[in-house]
């Protein structure tokens, strides 16, 4: 039955914004900085759902954030956050579920097709979080990207590594 | 989320709970696009209304800075990136590095924005039910093409019934893997399937669960409108907002 | 001469293959006001039997029938026809809060607010939700939450309302406001079709029982007429039974 079809696809995408939501307060203790899991969810969202559904996914996470929700990092919601310094890395979730998504969707579902597209959904965040950061504090180029992405590279390899293992699974599940 | 915070509805009868909750989303945006764009005269008005609204709410000043600490954090670090690297007349020098009168003044005034803008947030979070909200967004979208906003409504309050599912399945998981000494475990990639798959499985167990119950109860994106309660006070405090937006530009 | 069956089952078959899935050319009916007990253990095919009842799977073979309709041709009739209530209540909870979740049901329905809300009111007032009308649904015991997805059932006022099994997971004091809502639903003439494995909690309630086992129909029969069997079909008979006594009501 295709309204089924639609009602199960509307399900699984406000799943992942949950997910995505949940993932902020999801953590690993893994080396000097704990390893959050929300990204890995957005890239997670691109790869399972596609472009279309995990874009309403994101979009969703951030109606719900812009609305007042608890739902970014630790526990606060609202315009502020959204707006705020490190708004950017939140907005560009948007271009990168929607890459990531398209990507694997082109490329075919193997390993290495869901790799590069969760590196490439990883840089889009990064690309619209580190500018945004900059002309928040008015940091130096350089500044801004030794704090806001050198130290979270090792946790994103960790991730995408993960991120391949965890895609495969689940979609053999809910197919 | 599971737990009460600072953005938990709190059911009273101020004039912010009894306001038309599409009323309250406009005059939201509005008083956040005054707080960016507007200079120390109109951001001193708004603290004075936001105040306003805040003082009844019997929020702990202590409560506040524990539940945003990270948030603070942030605009701590705004204010002396902006303080340090904005030219001027120096003011203080600490080991070389010297704060400038015009950059502590805009450092100042910018991180007072993003607090005036966060406490926004609360005040609507705190006087405002979750279902007024959704059927507020399903208003909004309705004249947006592309968005079928009933089915974002749906959406919406499936979010709010995942939330606190997924954190507490989180926690399941991880104690379960704990009291077989899982955190024993040193390969990173390892920890993190063995945390995200079964919770992926689970939580995508719940959703096809709460899809077949949606279809036993009818579900369809025809559904009854929502209603929506007026107290009376809209236009006045519409244009209310609509001044403090007009002053922020012109002072 | 009864009057016609609300619900009749004819020759009902679903994919039912070796290893035991699905269930096998079953026949009964179900009449107005009748408390029928589904009895079986763990995959016996109770669960597929009750997603025929409200058209959610579509017989493989044979018929079923609703107010002498085929689900086939109206899904929609028997789902109004007929109420399901799953065995996981935190996954079929949708609404922010109590009151909100028992509208779902009815705004799918397309009804008028102030017939939802007299609905809601109903409802809650029969399942003895009213005092938590404004809860979150995550806040509330197990017994509540069950006793809200059966709520949200009866608010889009079925005549038949099917349970499948509505007392797992759940301590003493929350089986027996359960039972005594269920109890009510049935005497202000709601029809119940009632699936568990534990059958002592209701057997007394139960005006006719049939078992299930490996997806065939077993037994049909009143209840007390089936006691002796239910142990060769892997379900326990109730303890005064055994005893040689009569079967007293689990809540008095």
């Amino acid at each position: 039955m295709n309204q089924g079809y639609q009602l199960r696809e509307t399900v699984y995408s406000a799943l992942f914004a949950a997910l995505i939501a949940a993932g902020a307060f999801i953590a690993i203790p893994i080396g000097p900085v704990p390893i959050v899991l929300q990204n890995l969810f957005v890239l997670l969202a691109g790869l399972i759902l596609g472009p279309r559904w995990g874009l309403a996914s994101v979009g969703l996470y951030l109606l719900m954030g812009a609305c007042g929700f608890p739902v970014f990092a630790g526990g606060t919601g609202g315009m502020g956050r959204l707006l705020g310094p490190t708004g950017g890395y939140l907005l560009g979730y948007i271009p990168a579920v929607l890459v990531t998504g398209l990507i694997s969707e082109r490329l075919g579902r193997t390993r290495f097709a869901d790799a590069a597209a969760m590196v490439a959904g990883s840089l889009i965040v990064y690309g619209a979080g580190v500018p945004w950061l900059k002309f928040a504090t008015n940091m130096a180029w350089n500044k801004a990207v030794l704090a806001g992405m050198v130290p979270f590279i090792p946790g994103d390899l960790l991730k995408i590594t993960a991120g391949v293992f965890a895609a495969e699974i689940i979609r053999k599940v809910i197919k | 989320m599971g737990q009460l915070n600072l953005f938990t509805y709190i059911p009273s009868t101020s004039i912010a709970h009894d306001l038309d909750v599409r009323c309250k989303l406009c005059c939201l945006s509005l008083m956040s696009l005054a707080t960016f764009r507007g200079g120390p005269v109109p951001l001193a008005l708004i603290t004075a209304m936001v105040a306003g609204l805040l003082i009844p709410a019997a929020i702990r000043p202590l409560t506040l800075l524990r539940e945003l600490k990270f948030f603070f954090l942030l605009v701590a670090m705004v204010f002396i990136s902006r303080s340090v690297t904005t030219g001027g007349e120096p003011m203080i020098n600490l080991l070389g590095i010297s704060a400038t009168k015009q950059g502590i003044a805009e450092g100042a005034l910018l991180s007072w924005k993003f607090v005036l803008v966060m406490l926004m947030g609360i005040v609507f979070a705190r006087t405002t039910k979750p279902s007024h909200v959704k059927g507020a967004v399903q208003w909004f979208l309705r004249p947006v093409p592309f968005i079928p906003e009933t089915r974002a409504a749906v959406m919406i309050s499936l979010f709010l019934r995942f939330m606190p599912l997924i954190l507490n399945q989180a926690s399941e998981v991880s104690q379960a893997q704990q009291a077989r000494c899982f955190h024993l475990e040193k390969n990173p990639v390892k920890r993190l399937v063995r945390l995200t798959v079964p919770l992926l499985k689970k939580t995508f167990q719940s959703a096809d669960r709460m899809a077949l119950a949606m279809e036993a109860r009818s579900y369809s994106e025809k559904r009854t409108d929502p209603a929506f309660i007026r107290s009376g006070h809209e236009p006045l405090t519409l244009a209310l907002c609509l001044l403090v937006l007009g002053l922020s530009f012109m002072v | 001469m009864r009057a016609r069956p609300l619900i009749e089952a004819d020759q009902l078959c679903h994919g039912y293959d070796s290893t035991g899935n699905g269930i096998r050319k079953i026949s009964f009916q179900i009449f107005k006001g009748e408390f029928l007990l589904v009895a079986g253990k763990n995959g016996s095919g109770k669960s597929t039997l009750f997603r025929h009842l409200n058209a959610l799977l579509m017989p493989t073979a044979g018929d079923l029938l609703v107010h002498g309709r085929s689900i086939r041709k109206d899904p929609l009739a028997a789902r109004k026809t007929v109420g399901l209530v799953f065995q996981d209540a935190d996954t079929q909870i949708v609404g922010e809060t109590v009151a909100d979740d028992i509208a779902f049901g009815p705004e799918n329905l397309g009804l008028s607010r102030n017939e939802i809300q007299e609905r809601v009111d109903l409802a809650l007032d029969a399942l003895g939700l009213s005092q938590l009308q404004e809860r979150n649904p995550s806040s509330l015991s197990g017994g509540e939450k069950r006793r809200l997805a059966i709520a949200g059932v009866v608010a889009m006022d079925p005549e038949v309302i099917v349970l499948d099994e509505p007392f797992s997971n759940l301590d003493h004091p929350g089986t027996l406001d359960l039972i005594a809502c269920i109890e009510k639903l049935h005497q202000t003439g709601r029809t119940i079709v009632l699936a568990t494995h534990d059958i002592e909690k209701v057997i007394t309630l139960a005006t006719r029982m049939i078992i299930l086992d490996r997806g065939s129909l077993v037994a049909d029969d009143v209840p007390q007429a089936l006691l002796k069997h239910l142990e060769q079909f892997g379900i326990r008979e109730p303890c005064a039974s055994r005893l040689g006594m009569e079967v007293q009501p689990w809540a008095s």
